[in-house]
This record gives structure tokens, C-alpha cells and sequence, in this order.
């Protein structure tokens, strides 16, 4: 049984809570439901019910899904937990315990802790604290016209059947124009680039404005820098790496697109530039926006080289694409079965295409590119592969990554805050600084300087031993 | 090399371009499709779509291109217009800067593409008449000084839609027999050259 909800109201301020749900989905395209093909126009706000999935997609529309795999929910609670415990002591986790983080990325970010788990991976959360009143700032600038008027028109073209942005001036739509909006003026150099709307639109189904505001400008700057700037320099040359790579990847789908002459751009621009996001599944998408942002960018280089490789990556699958058009065609009418979160995950971790082979394929293919083009003219900074580089590039302080919930537990005396020194000294990436995460301190015992405002009580996340106590709960969760 | 249930005698790739928001996606599906979407999604990157029609004797399939309009990514499009034998560029008729860049359009249109390529002007949006900011005339004179085609559609309520891609396709078809001195539907089967 979907879950229904009224007209396309106003999303919670406070980013969505996806709990994971043990219903099963009804069958996509009920009665009332049945006409909504590409020619209805969903102009929300209308009083009639709409079902919507897990994911807030209109059911019988084109972003749900059928039938959705569910982690079990006692699964889901562990994870939670284990994921909050990260949080809560986040540098500890990225100085030693990269691997593990990463791990439980590979597994799925829990629902309900995704948004904020995106802004402690992007680093986003870190340059929200160290601009606290920017994008208040930049919200309440004008923007210039020329840009505004584009950014406008496409409000009502991002997710168009996601419960959130349905409404036309609803608040989804609202919040599209201010991230977009505050990036122009943030950054007016780059100013807007039509690609960055899905993306900012993923990013607000998990967060608010603000933090959604953050996340874009890592994934401009960091993840992938270039991408969205005049000239589209950058996506030409991952174009032409993507096919590079290819080439030991599935030399059978290599020589075919070469033998029928596609150009890269003309299939790999909306997969990189949205990040798979209007290509995969959502509950895909989901999973690789979880890698990506733990490893980056070359989870996208995996994705597409897997999706590439089983798509024409045979003689057998060739029988159907004789032609370009045909080939082309093939590419945008991707198998679901290639597509669906559990192959797909599996096939981008085991894909064994690295950093530092992408990198190099990076300077065969930017002196190629300056052989025929010259120098580039928007010139990028470096990407940063993932969440530890970024970490490691930005400079202490990390005070932000203190938790700051906003319901408070634990009531009693004024609380001392944290002291700041010790703080610091878990700066040194080197030696191994005593464990001194919140939890450390006082567990339970009162009077104890104790971390304010925790967010959890349970005793299974109280990190005070060391790190390496969960680890072997963790090999089939 | 066609499907099975499809018999043509010849493919023919049009290109859609003009300014972002002026309605090429809707064309594109209204003409192939019979669809339209208040709410289609941004085009990033390409895409297309067929259809097949009679043109005089000969059965063409026509491959309609479409892709985003705003001005960066021009810098992506020359495998876009590869092997193009019509463009229809299109502005949207209630918003007059839409139509102040069509020489623009032109100009990296015949940059990129070949010189034959047959050309229509087309002012799409006339279900929103009573917005109308470029005057028909107008814009009809500036096609005939231009040597392009010119109709006015809605891809919304389908007015001359058909017409306009029909009339292209013709004017490709003329185009190509001039050049091969004889008549279209003698040609034997010409596949879209890469």
C-alpha cells in the first residue's frame, strides 16, 4: 500500500525523513492514475490524492519504481546507529577509519540520515559553518536578470513528477530558484548552467536551502570542478576519457562506438553532468550519490563504463544496434536490469578503475586536447577524489563537525562546552590522539563535562571503545 | 538495416535549435510522438527521436535532434549537427530577445553544418497570441531576406506542426535530388551518412 499524501503542499523545512518502510508498493499506475502519461499536465496544488512512493514520486509516473528492494528494518536500525556514531565523531572516522566509512557508504546510506551524511562526505557542512550568514546573504540579493530568467524556466522542468517540485511556485520549486539563484551570485564568473538544477533538486529532496546551497558548491568546486562552466571543457575531456577507459573495459562496446563514430558528448553530457540522476532508478541513483560522494568522481567513470560495457559489450547485444541511430538509441533505452541498484552496485565496486587511472588518462587526454583546441580557456582546479581529500585539503578548524541537533535530550545542568583544546589536538592526522569524541568523556556519570545535546541515547552507539569493536558486525550489515 | 516493420527509403536528420525554453523538446514530441508536457524536463546533452512520413513517392525517416539551447553548451554541439540535412530554428513568438538571437543561431549553424543544409525559421508558441512580441511579418521578411523557410506552429495545440516538419523534409528532399540531378523517389535507399 503507497503511502498517499493530499496536493503538492510545502516539504518539512527540515529535509525529509525517509524511514524505511516494510510496505510493499502498490501496483504502479492505479485507476485515477492511469492517464497520467507524458501528456497530462501535473500542475499541483490541486486537492485530489496523489500516491506517491518512498521516494516521493508520483506512482505511475516516470521516476517510481515497481517493486523496491527493503532492507530489513532491524538492518536499518543498526545501520543508523552505526552511521550516528560516525557522525558524532566524524574526523576520528575519516583520519583511521577511511576504509570503514567507505564500506558502509558501498552499503547505502540509512534513509533517514542521508542528507546530513551527504554534508559531512562533501564537506559541505564544514563551509556551511565557516559562512554562517552567506546564503542569507545572497537570498536576499536580486541576481542578475539574465540569469534569472533562465534559472525561472526551469523550475517546472526538474522532477516534474516529484511530489516536492510538482507544484509550480511551490516551495520545492522555490528553493530551486534561491540555491540556484544564491550559486549565480556566489560565483558569478560560472553563473548558472542548466545541468546544476537536477542537481540541486537531489540535493533539496534531502536537505534544506541552505545546506542544499553548500552541497552544490562542493560538487561544483570539488567533485567536479569545470563541469558547469562556460566552455563545458571539463565534461568534453571526461567524455574522452570515459572512452579511453572503455577501451579495456569492453574493447567489444570500444570498437563499436568507434566504428559508428559517437562522440562521447552525444551520450555521456546528461549522465556525468546530472550524475546519473535522471538515467538510473531513483532507489540507483540514491546508491551511487552515496559512493560518489565518499569517493568521487570516479564512481560516475564506473557507472557509465558499466553501463557501457553491458549495454554493447557483446556481439550478442550488437545483433540490435547495426547503426548509429540505432546505437544511440539503445544507450538512452537502457536495460533495467543493468540499472537496478543491487547489480549495478556491485558491478561499480568491483570495476577495478581507479583514481589514479583516470588521472593519468586526464593528461593524455588534456595534452591531445591541446594539440587540436589550444590551451583551455576555463581552467578548473584539481578535483578532489572523495570525501577524504576534501577533508585533508581543508584547513583546521573542525569544530563544526561537532553534532548540533536541534532536540535536546539530556536536561541538567548548564552544560560546559566542549573544551576546544582537545579538539585541536585530534587535528594531528599523524599519531593516534586519545580517543576524545563526546562520548568519551563521562559516560553517564554525572557531573562530567558531557558533550551538550545528544541526539541518541541508546548504548549502542556510545563510541567510548575503540573504534575497531564493531568491525566485525559490520561484515554482512 | 531498418526494423522489419519499417520500410524507408531514405533517413533524413533534422536539428532543433534556438534559445532555451522556446519549445524544441515539445515539437520534437509533438511531431513524433503526438505528446506534450507543460513540464518536460530541461534537454541536457541530446536527444531525438523518428518518424516516418511520405514525401511525394518516398517513404523518410526522418531522425529529429533536439538539444539544450542555452549558450554554453554551444561549445559542445559540432557532433551535433554532423550529417544534418535541416535545421529548424525556433523562437518562441511571445518573447522578441528569443528571436534577436536567430542570426546568432545562424551563424553557428552555418559554422558547423553543411552548406546545403536547408533552413526554416520557425515562431513557435501562437496558442499564446495574445502575448505575441514578434509580428509575424516581421519575422517572415527577415526568412525571405534570409533564404530560409517560415511557418508559425504550437506545439501545444499542434497548429502547423506537421506542416512544418512536411515542409522541411521536402525541402530536403528537393535539395538533395537537385544535387544528385534526379528525382527523389528514384534514388536508391541512402542511409544518413556519419
Amino acid at each position: 500500500m503507497a503511502k498517499s499524501r493530499g496536493g503538492g503542499g510545502p516539504s518539512s523545512p527540515g529535509g525529509r525523513s525517509l524511514a524505511g518502510t516494510r510496505e510493499s508498493l502498490a501496483d504502479p499506475g492505479g485507476d485515477e492514475l492511469s492517464s497520467l502519461g507524458s501528456d497530462s499536465e501535473i500542475n499541483g496544488g490541486g486537492p485530489e490524492e496523489r500516491r506517491v512512493d518512498k521516494f516521493g514520486f508520483i506512482v505511475g509516473s516516470r521516476g517510481a519504481e515497481g517493486t523496491l528492494e527493503e532492507v530489513p528494518l532491524e538492518v536499518l536500525r543498526q545501520r543508523e546507529s552505526k552511521w550516528l556514531d560516525m557522525l558524532n565523531n566524524w574526523d576520528k572516522w575519516m583520519a583511521k577509519k577511511h576504509k570503514k566509512i567507505r564500506l558502509r557508504c558501498q552499503k547505502g546510506i540509512p534513509p533517514s540520515l542521508r542528507g546530513r551524511a551527504w554534508q559531512y562526505l562533501s564537506g559541505s557542512k564544514v563551509k556551511l559553518e565557516q559562512n554562517m550568514g552567506k546564503f542569507d546573504e545572497l537570498d536576499l540579493l536580486t541576481g542578475d536578470p539574465k540569469w534569472l530568467d533562465v534559472i525561472e524556466r526551469d523550475l517546472h522542468r526538474q522532477f516534474p513528477f516529484h511530489e516536492m517540485f510538482v507544484s509550480r511556485g511551490g516551495h520545492g520549486q522555490q528553493d530551486l530558484f534561491r540555491v540556484l539563484k544564491a550559486y549565480t551570485l556566489y560565483r558569478p564568473e560560472e553563473g548558472y548552467c542548466q545541468a546544476q538544477a537536477p542537481i540541486a533538486a537531489v540535493l533539496l529532496m534531502h536537505m534544506p536551502a541552505e545546506q542544499a546551497f553548500w552541497c552544490l558548491v562542493q560538487i561544483c568546486e570539488k567533485y567536479l570542478p569545470g563541469y558547469y562552466s562556460e566552455k563545458l571543457e571539463a565534461i568534453q575531456l571526461d567524455g574522452q576519457i570515459l572512452f579511453s577507459l572503455l577501451h579495456k573495459v569492453s574493447p567489444v562496446a570500444y570498437k563499436h562506438l568507434s566504428k559508428q563514430k559517437i562522440d562521447p558528448i552525444l551520450y555521456m553530457t546528461e549522465w556525468f553532468m546530472c550524475a546519473f540522476s535522471r538515467t538510473l532508478p531513483w532507489s540507483s541513483v540514491l546508491r551511487v550519490w552515496d559512493m560518489f560522494f565518499c569517493e568521487g568522481v570516479k564512481i560516475i567513470f564506473r557507472v557509465g563504463l558499466v553501463l557501457l560495457k553491458h549495454t554493447l559489450g557483446s556481439s550478442d547485444k550488437l545483433k540490435s544496434c547495426q547503426g548509429q541511430y540505432e546505437t544511440m538509441e539503445r544507450l538512452r533505452a537502457l536495460s533495467p536490469k543493468i540499472m537496478q541498484e543491487a547489480f549495478l552496485v556491485q558491478e561499480v565496486i568491483e570495476l577495478p578503475v581507479t583514481e589514479r587511472q583516470i588521472e593519468r588518462e586526464h593528461l593524455i587526454q588534456l595534452k591531445k586536447w591541446r594539440e587540436t583546441h589550444g590551451e583551455l580557456q576555463c581552467k578548473s582546479p584539481p578535483r578532489l577524489h572523495g570525501a577524504k581529500a576534501i577533508s585533508e585539503a581543508e584547513p583546521a578548524p573542525r569544530k563544526a563537525l561537532e553534532p548540533v541537533p536541534s532536540i535536546i535530550v539530556s536536561p541538567g545542568p548548564a552544560p560546559v562546552p566542549k573544551a576546544r583544546k582537545s579538539k585541536e589536538k585530534s587535528r594531528d592526522k599523524g599519531p593516534a590522539s586519545p580517543a576524545n569524541g563526546p562520548e568519551a568523556e563521562g559516560n553517564g556519570a554525572p557531573g562530567t563535562t558531557r558533550e551538550l545535546l545528544h541526539p541518541q541515547v541508546s548504548p549502542h552507539h556510545q563510541s567510548k571503545e575503540s573504534l575497531s569493536s564493531r568491525e566485525s558486525e559490520d561484515t554482512y550489515l | 538495416m531498418g526494423s522489419p516493420e519499417e520500410d524507408y527509403n531514405f533517413v533524413f536528420k533534422v536539428v532543433l535549435i534556438g534559445e532555451s525554453g522556446v519549445g524544441k523538446t515539445n515539437l520534437l514530441s509533438r511531431f513524433t510522438r503526438n505528446e506534450f508536457n507543460h513540464d518536460s524536463r530541461t534537454t541536457i546533452g541530446v536527444e531525438f527521436s523518428t518518424r516516418t512520413i511520405l514525401v511525394g513517392d518516398a517513404v523518410v525517416k526522418a531522425q529529429i535532434w533536439d538539444t539544450a539551447g542555452l549558450e554554453r553548451y554551444r561549445a559542445i554541439t559540432s557532433a551535433y549537427y554532423r550529417g544534418a540535412v535541416g535545421a529548424l530554428v525556433v523562437f518562441d513568438i511571445t518573447k522578441h530577445q528569443t528571436y534577436d538571437v536567430v542570426d546568432r543561431w545562424l551563424k553557428e549553424l552555418y559554422d558547423h553544418a553543411e552548406a546545403s543544409i536547408v533552413v526554416m525559421l520557425v515562431g513557435n508558441k501562437t496558442d499564446l497570441a495574445q502575448a505575441r512580441e514578434v509580428p509575424m511579418e516581421e519575422a517572415k521578411m527577415f526568412a525571405d531576406n534570409n533564404g530560409l523557410l517560415f511557418v508559425e506552429t504550437s506545439a501545444l495545440d499542434s497548429t502547423n506542426v506537421e506542416e512544418a516538419f512536411e515542409t522541411i523534409l521536402k525541402g530536403t528532399a528537393l535539395e538533395l535530388s537537385q544535387a544528385f540531378e534526379c528525382e527523389v523517389a528514384a534514388l536508391s535507399p541512402w542511409l544518413s551518412h556519419p
